[in-house]
């Protein structure tokens, strides 16, 4: 890694201390996308992706002379704020409804190591302190040095109004590529958050149901060509690999 | 299996597929013993509804046997060999939602749930053989489906009904009854109908359920106004008068309904100048539906009434008469029908002699029979009001 090192200790908790965070919109989920030239060291920095424009990723080292991006979204869930922190800390269940992240385990207390596969790019893999973890309340990580990704994020839990549940706020922060187009952190941002609450969403429906709603693998007639090609780069395909079905079978449902 | 596909606008084909499988642990797989063409089928068979793929099964009103269930389904409310009618709605039973009976509202069941959010904000529950847009399940007019949180929707059976008596529960008997709910009927009130196919032939009963005095019913088809008479209504021909709302007014001494219910939805006809520009705004796709009924339900309805909204409308509409509906002080109420709240107090009514559903069949055919009957019922030849297909029979020779 570069000089991001110091990146989240030399400012304040408002989000200005993103220096050099690179791409991270890949990495937040959602897509099974055709990247276009994108390359792991492209100096070129932002791809925009595929898909009618609706997904962007950025390169992976970058320069710290852009603005951050920030992605942010929240759902509403139909349980406590208790129940929500809970099954958030359990890390080890995030490649159930996050796409595309592989495997999530403890290397140390409040550290864990995140491998994701992205499109093009391949294996990416961050290690994640937890620097704040509050009960119902919240939880903060940032990526330590070392990663292939710098980033940070937190999501907080707060109860609804008229015991509707809690509102669950994910925010993540995140720098794109250098000498890309201008405005590409507006436009990165709008498309990580996009992939955010996809992945929020799947969460929600894990934490209310059991399952996460697909129609992945069932019957159809034959398709036309372009509905073959409109399917293949569909930004949102559920990913479900071998994560998926067993697992959602061992989940619980928290609600009832 | 056999499955009624959508491959294109007015264009259905009966395409071997393969069974469908269990894909989440809540699904169950239904062996379908009857199943039938609706008003909303036609609206995607005309390409009238954005996000359908080719290769799509069609089809939401079905019902069956349960030969496999997943294993989070609750043991206690569904196992194999039950026999069960499936709501067209898909929900999850426990979102915001869910818990407050808005069934078809589920937050949770519509995996495509971003492109329902982009054009209305936020995305209503998967539906059956629908579009994309809502879900793009799999639909019923197969041999088998896949039923998603199958402990929370199919209502079981009993033994000795026949398939004909209750397959309606799987939409147009709660649809007209929710249809007739949301004019907020009071007894001794005055019901226009708009729309006398299936969904306004269950709107006329139910209103009279919930303590109409008068129901009158607005179509052009003799024999479906005759089949409105026979449930009790009153019958406009709205091509041999020269004026709906007119003729409306004076048969209610100029007070005008209490409730009007749009039961045709995006796809009204009419003579005259204002359809002929929605035809073609809809042909150009400047407007996505041609709401004629629904305006005249506005225009027609007493100050103060309801408009209730069964029929169906994908888009964006030209000229609804909001000038009208503000000041004569409206409430309108719509939305995919919230079968699970419906189902079972109907199965009851049908149950205890009240209603026979099976009233709306005129034809039963082999499934391969489809693609021409859903021509039949679009043109309303053959005195056609309501299609039921057997998943199983030979084709006729
Ligand atoms: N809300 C729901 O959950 C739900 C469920 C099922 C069906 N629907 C909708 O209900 C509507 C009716 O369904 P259906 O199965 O009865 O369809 P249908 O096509 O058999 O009936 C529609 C009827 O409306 C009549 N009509 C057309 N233009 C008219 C006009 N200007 N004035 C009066 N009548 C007119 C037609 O002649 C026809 O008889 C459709 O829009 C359908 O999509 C809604
Ligand atoms: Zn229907
Ligand atoms: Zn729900």
């Amino acid at each position: 890694m570069h000089e991001s090192e110091t990146l989240f200790s030399q400012h304040g908790p408002d989000g200005s201390r993103s220096k050099s965070i690179p791409k991270w919109g890949a990495l937040l989920g959602g897509g099974t996308l055709a990247v276009v030239g994108l390359t792991r060291r492209s100096k070129s920095g932002i791809a925009m992706a595929a898909a009618g424009g609706l997904l962007a990723y950025a390169g992976m080292k970058l320069n710290s002379n852009t603005e951050p991006g920030v992605a942010e979204t929240s759902l509403l869930l139909n349980t406590s704020p208790d129940e929500a922190y809970r099954f958030w800390r359990e890390f080890e269940t995030i490649p159930q409804y996050m796409s595309h992240i592989e495997s999530v385990n403890k290397i140390a207390d409040r550290t864990y190591r995140f491998i994701a596969r992205v499109p093009v790019i391949g294996q990416v893999r961050w290690d994640a302190e937890l620097y704040t973890d509050r009960q119902s309340e919240g939880i903060d990580w940032r990526s330590l040095p070392g990663s292939d990704v710098d980033a940070e994020g937190s999501v907080r839990f707060r109860k609804a109004a008229d015991d509707r549940g809690t509102i669950v706020t994910s925010t993540v922060r995140f720098r794109p590529a250098a000498g890309g187009l201008a405005g590409a952190a507006r436009y990165l941002s709008k498309s990580a958050s996009f992939l955010l609450r996809q992945n929020l969403r799947r969460a929600k429906a894990l934490v209310e149901t059991g399952e996460i709603p697909t129609t992945e693998g069932q019957s159809h007639g034959p398709r036309s060509v372009v509905t073959g090609v409109m399917r293949s780069i569909n930004p949102v395909k559920p990913a479900r690999g071998e994560h998926g079905f067993q697992e959602m079978v061992e989940a619980r449902r928290s609600v009832s | 299996m056999k499955a009624v596909c959508w491959m294109g606008k007015e264009k259905v084909s009966v395409e071997d597929v393969p069974d469908p499988k269990i894909l989440n642990p809540r699904d169950a797989i239904v062996r379908i013993t009857s199943t039938a063409i609706c008003g909303s089928d036609l609206h995607l068979y005309g390409g009238f509804v954005p996000t359908m793929e080719q290769g799509d099964i069609v089809g939401h009103e079905f019902m069956g046997e349960v030969v496999e269930i997943g294993p989070g389904v609750d043991r206690n409310k569904l196992k194999v060999g039950d026999r069960v009618v499936v709501p067209f709605t898909i929900a999850c039973g426990n979102c915001f939602f869910c818990k407050r009976q808005l069934w078809s509202l589920c937050d949770n069941s519509n995996p495509n749930y971003w492109i329902a959010e982009q054009m209305m904000g936020y995305s209503p529950s998967g539906l059956f053989g629908y579009t994309h847009m809502m879900g793009g399940y799999a639909g019923g007019q197969a041999q088998y489906a896949r039923v998603p949180y199958a402990d929370v929707g199919p209502l079981k059976i009993p033994d000795g009904m026949p398939d004909d008596k209750v397959l309606f529960l799987s939409d147009i008997f709660p649809t007209g009854y929710f249809g007739a709910v949301n004019a907020d009927i009071q007894p001794g009130d005055t019901v226009a109908i708009w729309g006398c196919g299936p969904v306004g032939q269950f709107a006329i009963r139910s209103a009279f359920m919930l303590g109409a005095e008068r129901v009158i019913a607005i179509d052009r088809f003799d024999y479906r106004l005759q089949m409105a008479e026979q449930g009790g209504a009153e019958t406009i021909n709205y091509e041999e008068v020269d004026d709906v709302i007119q003729t409306i007014k004076e048969m209610t001494g100029n007070i005008g309904p209490d409730s009007c219910i749009d039961a045709v939805g995006m796809e009204a006809h009419d003579h005259g100048f204002m359809y002929m520009m929605d035809r073609t705004k809809q042909a150009i796709m400047a407007e996505s539906d041609r709401p004629i009924a629904l305006r005249q339900a506005i225009q027609a309805c007493r100050k103060g009434g309801t408009v209730s909204v069964p029929g169906v409308y994908a888009g964006f509409d030209d000229k609804i008469p909001m000038g009208a509906f503000m000041n004569k002080a409206l409430t309108m109420k719509t939305g995919q029908t919230h079968m699970m709240r419906f189902m079972q107090p109907l199965l009851e009514r049908i149950q205890g002699g009240e209603i026979d559903p099976s009233f709306v069949i005129s034809h039963r055919v082999p499934i391969a029979d489809a693609p021409e009957m859903y021509k039949i019922f679009r043109d309303k030849e053959d005195n056609c009001t309501k299609v039921v297909l057997d998943p199983w029979a030979a084709a006729a020779a």
